[in-house]
């Protein structure tokens, strides 16, 4: 859209004292050729409309110039002679009697809008006070329109950020994703996939997102803009590398992170973005690659985490939000009126700058479904050893408050907990998956045992089976982390809870024939001990390329600041690590609802910060 | 340019002094050494350098530095060709003692439109021109 000259009767006065006072320009103005906004070589001369076409043709040539055309009554669209200045012709012409007003022939940009169909969802990047259709966090759905990014102002200038590689540090890519395909980091025959996978599912050389929560990420970095299709990136060309170090439950070790992080780095990375962390101990390993990172002059972005704390309270940190690295960038989530995200974490010391980071429309890997079987008999069939039973009372102490939740009760006594498995006995209970559809598939589970005495001898096992039938007969298969003797002891306090865990079942995906099992082996000297489940939960994702998913997060927030910091590096190919840190942190918007909560008191603007310059530095002086 | 011209006119004179006053103080002896006479104030040129922004308006069309010498106009340093900015600026200053900084500039404005970006000054360097 173009914008218009207003056309104001004072508007001619004002850009004659304009050019008068460019012209006169010593200490304070920088020369009108400073301002690139205008033709170069080129001025528009309003002649006073008594004078006649030859004395204008005069005029202009007196200067060396020529008459590119008559745009209007005496407006002359003229061509300066070769090497002439637009301030000195402007100072000519403004000093001639015959000549109104003089201007430069200012150049003119359409707003940058993509035609991609769901870009009007997508108020991160132009806030319009547009509704989110189907959104799931309802705060501010409408929310004020213009808290965004900036985007379509900064798109002007820039679309194409394929000159630097950005590494998605996540749970994959579903590379084959329509809006993703051609902005994907061409690995050469080593990598042909387009990064690589540290997780242990799947192949090395695979790093196909098994969760979606990458692909998701990956889109808000560089969904191919403008291509009809989906949704825009911050960046519309990219040059995306996968990096697989989170599992299909969304989990992954400081192992397959730092691993990720050096792949990153050494293939050519300049931005990393890392939507991703946990609370805890200052982790050595976890800093110093990220310190590889910052020796090999690479960005790193992350997110803040969502657990509503001050990560600078003690006991709060969350890594890596809270290293303290030069090169790292902490984002918070801003709703869509610029609110601080009811589940964003913040820190005064340690997250840095806010950004759109709910209903935030993306790509996704494929279609996510679930299945929960309410352990009311209707559901999955269960077999069981030992005997099992369907009840509705489940212990007050279980996270599910207990009450009315229904349950599967080994051994079988409906009125669990008054059934119990006597000393030195096995008991289990296991269901058959048909998985055979699904590309990836996760398990929530929570199971419980009701213990009055043990002495510790006692455990509870998860286990599976690829071939059908009790995953418990022969030599049976555990889940890491679930085997016998790795689990947790059964506790000697009543009643309790083992756990509510998310299992990756991608040793089943495709299968359809898998088992998976729960055993409870009772100890020598075990009283009343029994075992209930209550929650199983199947999470389902079925891979295709054209699914878009809201999503809300610090997960979402984080990449939208690795794109602009793509986005600033492919703008300014000179810029360093510092550079792109100074230009996010220092331009921006003041948005109060950041102000003591992060260490700049600023949301993301990319148009700011495509304009930020940093002060020069180095200044001497050799007196001669 | 002026004061370029002025300048040039004057090293002969000023090389002059310093040449006279050295050998002046090749003497020696019980006697006391005649008082030295203090450099004539005289302008000199002083090459003010500072380290390239990586900007690519500070070093494309329409961007730059503005120089800033205490008591002295302001000295636009615009881009003109090539990969970069110039990073030096040689002035005449006259004797006395001066604080000098430097901002870059771009065409490109915070609101996409071209009425520029300036950068925060650099750090303030003191200068004394003998």
């Amino acid at each position: 859209m173009m914008k218009i000259i207003r056309p104001s009767v004072v508007a001619p006065v004002i850009l004659l004292l304009s050019i008068l006072t460019l012209s006169s320009y010593s200490a304070a103005a920088a020369p009108l050729e400073r301002r690139q906004a205008f033709v170069t070589g080129e001025l528009l001369v309003k002649f006073k409309p008594t004078v006649s076409t030859q004395t204008r043709q005069a005029a202009v040539s007196s200067t060396g110039g020529t008459v590119q055309a008559t745009l209007e009554r005496g407006l002359t669209h003229v061509r300066l002679a070769t090497g002439q200045s637009v301030d000195e012709a402007a100072l000519a012409y403004g000093s001639d009697p015959n000549v109104e007003y003089v201007q430069p022939n200012y150049i003119y940009h359409k707003t940058a809008v993509p035609n991609d169909p769901s870009y009007g969802q997508q108020w991160a990047f132009a806030n319009t006070a547009q509704t989110v259709t189907s959104a799931n966090y309802s705060t501010h759905n409408p929310g004020t329109a213009g808290a965004d990014m900036n985007m379509q102002l900064a798109w002007n200038q820039i679309t194409d950020c394929s000159s630097v590689v950005v590494a998605v540090i996540d749970t994959g890519i579903n590379y084959n994703h329509q809006d993703l395909s051609s902005n994907m980091w061409n690995g050469g025959a080593t990598y042909p996939n387009h990064g690589y996978n540290f997780t242990s599912e799947g192949a090395a050389n695979d790093p196909m997102d098994l969760d979606g929560h990458g692909t998701h990420v990956a889109g808000m970095i560089g969904a191919v803009g403008n291509n009809a299709l989906g949704v825009a990136g911050v960046c519309w060309v990219a040059n995306i590398m996968a990096v697989r170090v989170l599992d299909s439950t969304g989990s992954g070790t400081t192992s397959s992170i730092i691993s990720g992080i050096n792949f990153a780095v050494a293939n050519g990375a300049k931005v990393i973005n890392m939507s991703l962390g946990g609370g805890g101990s200052f982790d050595q390993a976890y800093s110093n690659a990220i310190t590889n990172a910052q020796s090999n002059d690479v960005v790193v972005v992350v997110a803040a985490g969502n657990d509503t704390l001050n990560n600078d309270l003690t006991g709060n940190a969350f890594y890596p939000c809270n290293f303290t690295h030069s090169n790292l960038i902490c984002v918070a989530a801003l709703d869509q009126s610029y609110a601080l995200a009811s589940f964003s974490d913040w820190g005064a010391t340690s997250v840095d700058v806010g950004a759109p980071g709910t209903n935030v429309l993306s790509s996704f890997a494929g279609t996510a479904t679930t299945y929960t079987d309410t352990m009311n008999g209707s559901g999955l069939s269960w077999s069981g050893t030992g005997g099992i039973a369907y009840g509705t009372t489940v212990p007050n102490t279980f996270p599910y408050n207990g009450g009315t939740y229904y349950s599967l009760n080994v051994p079988g006594v409906a009125s669990w907990p008054t059934g119990y498995a006597a000393a030195n006995t096995t008991v289990s209970a296991y269901t058959a998956l048909n998985l055979s559809s699904y590309d990836a598939a996760t398990l929530d589970v929570f199971g419980a045992a009701h213990v009055v005495s043990d002495s510790g001898a006692g455990n509870f096992s998860i286990a599976y089976r690829t071939t059908g039938g009790s995953p418990f007969s022969g030599s049976p298969t555990y889940f890491s982390g679930w085997s016998p003797a790795a689990t947790e002891a059964v506790p000697a306090t009543v009643p309790t809870f083992f756990a509510l865990d998310t299992i990756s079942l991608s040793v089943c995906n495709k299968s359809a024939n898998c088992s998976v099992g729960f055993q409870l082996k009772t100890g020598a000297t075990t009283t009343n001990l029994g075992m209930c489940l209550v929650g199983f939960k199947l999470n389902l994702l079925t891979l295709n390329n054209t699914t878009y998913k809201l999503e809300n997060g610090t997960s979402m927030a984080s990449p939208a600041v690795a794109g602009l910091a793509t986005m600033l590096r492919a703008y300014n190919p000179q810029y360093t690590y510092a550079d792109v840190v100074a230009s996010i942190k220092n331009s921006g918007r003041a948005v109060a609802s950041l102000s003591g909560k992060t260490t700049t008191g600023k949301a993301v603007d990319a148009m700011k910060s495509l304009a930020y310059i940093n002060a020069p530095t180095g200044l001497s002086a050799a007196v001669q | 340019m002026d004061f370029t011209f002025r300048f040039m006119k004057q090293v002969p004179i000023i090389v002059s002094l310093l040449i006279l006053i050295s050998c002046g103080g090749g003497g020696g002896g019980g006697s006391a050494a005649p008082a030295a006479t203090p450099p004539a104030p005289a302008f000199h040129n002083v090459t003010i350098s500072w380290a390239a922004n990586r900007e690519h308006g500070v070093n494309t069309t329409g961007g730059g530095y503005t120089l800033a010498i205490s008591g002295q106009s302001a000295i636009n340093v615009p881009y003109v060709s090539g990969a970069a900015a110039p990073t030096s600026k040689v002035v005449s200053l006259y004797t006395g003692t001066y604080t000098a900084t430097v901002t870059a500039y771009a065409a490109l404005d915070a609101s996409g439109g071209g009425s520029g970006s300036t950068s925060t000054a650099s750090s303030t360097l003191s200068i004394n021109v003998p």
